[in-house]
């Protein structure tokens, strides 16, 4: 073996910048594509400005809840710096929150607790406004509620006492969203987010592509007048070609270490020993899956051109980039005949593993029999 | 010794060698000569063990080839047509990469002392700025890592100048007479067959190779 890595090292020498471009294109691809697109995500956010005209705790308190959406994006102003700002264009919206808006809350009345301004650039006002009204709606009621049941038991619990288990209760019945799931699965224990990116999905459609390309060797070394050499070498060229396959996987799991380490600190990725486990089927599937796919090629540009398409594909099938529930309807034969669904799911790949490991070793019995 | 014996081969219905019987002694060097197609390539492939005959058996001194092509392989030094060298690598890592997976483990002073009886001295030199004649010479060294006792080359001087010809010939010629190889190749070179082979074997039905080497005065034998 070691000789054969000698060998390798003598022709990946000759190809280093070619063999880093690919061997990086799966880590270094889906770490700016998850940074570009959480910057995008945030870019894309509707910037509206708030003024606060009284420093009271429910003010606080609504302009904290309207900062942690992740639709919009607040700027806290004075009134004249907020109307200049609208003026130019740079917010969509302004939203004061008048002198008296706790009183009045407490106090059951609803009238003139904001005001707004817009331009008919204002695009997103409505849909803004109605989110800032339902969210002042809630306090109103929650403290209309909180009132009439300190009233009834005669002062037995405070307000606060009463505002604070109201909370509790909305933050463990989750009585705003209701999750329907079937009974034999788990039910998602996620943050609802408008994007979720699977880090670990994309970073499988690339490693798919990468693999294929970097495994155009096999079609490359076998038409050379070369491989004829192999009838009076110690190692028959089928042997040669399964033991430098071993050799790449290696060199991939290797570079899958560093995606790893990349991920698990700036995309703060948890890594368990399960997933590794998933990983490393995943790797020896699509490398042996990519070798057996290179044995049915004879050109290169047929071979480049079926990567590109069979990629594209599955990077849309798997649904990692754009979700595709909503336009195909869920078939457990389509994720059969994915072979990235496994890992993408989270699973450790078997079926897909073997199917592959099964087409290499027909295609090297079939070799064999050839050159025997 | 070499043996041939009633060696046939087709391809379908076209019969490309039939009822072939020579053999050849050590330190022989046999001119295998005839039209394109008449099947020269076609013989050095089945000697080389990467074809097999229709009919007919070969033997290599105790081994048949039908029974013993593991053994035969380690024997035999094939020198493919095209030129079957890594063009990215240099003189030396071509040297390295094949000694490395060769039968035979030699030294880098030995793998350059080889290319050195060839007058390839650019040794360090990549193998795509070489001219054809170091190529050929290259393709020739490669074979000759693993010592191989029966010598297969096809055209091995085809499209170089005359200096890499004559110092290719000599050196396939100290090869069979110092080292008792035997050598048995293709050409279409009519001087240097005349010139380098003890024995030359026409091939095919066309006699034009025949009659030229006939006046040449040439010991030939036609099949």
């Amino acid at each position: 073996m070691i000789n054969l890595l000698y060998t390798r090292l003598l022709l990946w020498k000759r190809r280093t910048l070619n063999l880093l471009i690919w061997l990086l294109l799966p880590t270094v691809g889906t770490f700016l594509f998850i940074t570009s697109a959480t910057t995008l995500q945030e870019d894309a956010r509707v910037p509206i400005a708030i003024v606060l005209e009284e420093e009271s705790n429910l003010a606080n308190e609504l302009l904290q809840e309207l900062v942690t959406s992740e639709m919009i994006h607040v700027m806290e102003m004075t009134e004249e710096e907020a109307v200049h700002e609208l003026k130019q264009h740079d917010v969509d919206s302004v939203f004061i929150i008048e002198k008296g808006f706790e009183n009045n809350i407490l106090n059951g009345r609803r009238n003139n607790v904001l005001t707004s301004y817009r331009t008919d650039l204002s695009f997103a006002y409505s849909p803004v406004k109605e989110m800032i009204v339902s969210l002042v709606q809630e306090k109103s009621v929650r403290a209309k509620a909180a009132l009439f049941l300190q009233r009834e038991f005669e002062g037995t619990l405070t307000f606060e006492e009463i505002v604070n288990r109201s909370k509790q209760i909305q933050l463990e019945e989750n009585l705003l969203n209701t999750d329907f799931v079937y009974s034999n699965t788990v039910e998602s224990t996620e943050t609802p987010s408008l994007l979720n990116w699977n880090t670990w999905g994309i970073w499988a459609v690339l490693s798919l592509l990468s693999t294929l390309f970097l495994m155009d060797w096999i079609i490359r070394e076998r038409e050379l007048a070369v491989s004829t050499r192999f009838s009076f070498l110690k190692m028959t060229r089928t042997s040669y070609f399964a033991r430098t396959l071993f050799l790449y996987i290696g060199l991939f799991f290797l570079f899958d270490l560093i995606s790893i380490v990349v991920f698990s600190v700036f995309l703060n990725e948890s890594i368990s020993t399960r997933f590794i486990l998933e990983l490393i089927s995943f790797r020896i599937m699509v490398s042996l899956l990519s070798f057996g796919i290179a044995q049915f090629f004879k050109r290169l540009s047929f071979y480049y051109s079926f990567s590109i398409l069979i990629t594209l594909m599955l990077l849309i099938l798997s649904g990692v980039i754009v979700p595709i529930e909503g336009f195909i309807p869920k078939q457990p034969l389509l994720e059969y005949l994915n072979p990235l669904h496994a890992f993408v799911s989270g699973e450790i790949t078997i079926v897909w593993l073997l199917i592959s490991l099964l087409t290499v070793m027909l295609a090297f019995i079939r070799k064999e029999i050839a050159n025997a | 010794m070499l043996k041939l014996e009633n060696l046939s081969k087709k391809y379908g219905k076209n019969k490309v060698i039939e009822d072939l019987s020579f053999s050849v002694n050590p330190g022989e060097i046999i001119g295998l000569v005839g039209e394109n197609g008449a099947g020269k390539s076609t013989l050095l492939r089945i000697l080389a063990t990467i074809e097999k005959p229709n009919r007919g058996d070969i033997s290599f001194n105790q081994f048949t080839y039908s029974n013993n092509r593991k053994e035969i392989r380690k024997l035999i030094g094939y020198v493919p047509q095209d030129i079957a060298i890594w063009e990215e690598l240099s003189v030396k890592e071509n040297m390295h990469f094949f000694e490395k997976l060769s039968f035979h483990s030699k030294t880098t002073e030995e793998l350059r002392n080889i290319c050195l009886d060839m007058n390839l001295d650019k040794w360090k030199d990549p193998v795509k700025t070489l001219s054809g004649g170091m190529k050929r010479k290259l393709n020739i060294a490669i074979t000759l890592i693993h010592d191989p006792t029966v010598l297969l080359l096809d055209e091995p001087t085809v499209g170089i100048d005359l200096k890499s010809k004559k110092e290719i010939g000599s050196y396939l010629w100290k090869q069979a007479k110092e080292h008792q190889r035997i050598i048995i190749y293709t050409s279409h070179d009519m001087d240097e067959i005349n010139e380098l082979c003890d024995r030359i074997i026409c091939i095919g039905k066309d006699t034009f190779y025949e009659d030229m080497l006939k006046k040449l005065g040439k010991e030939i034998v036609s099949i």
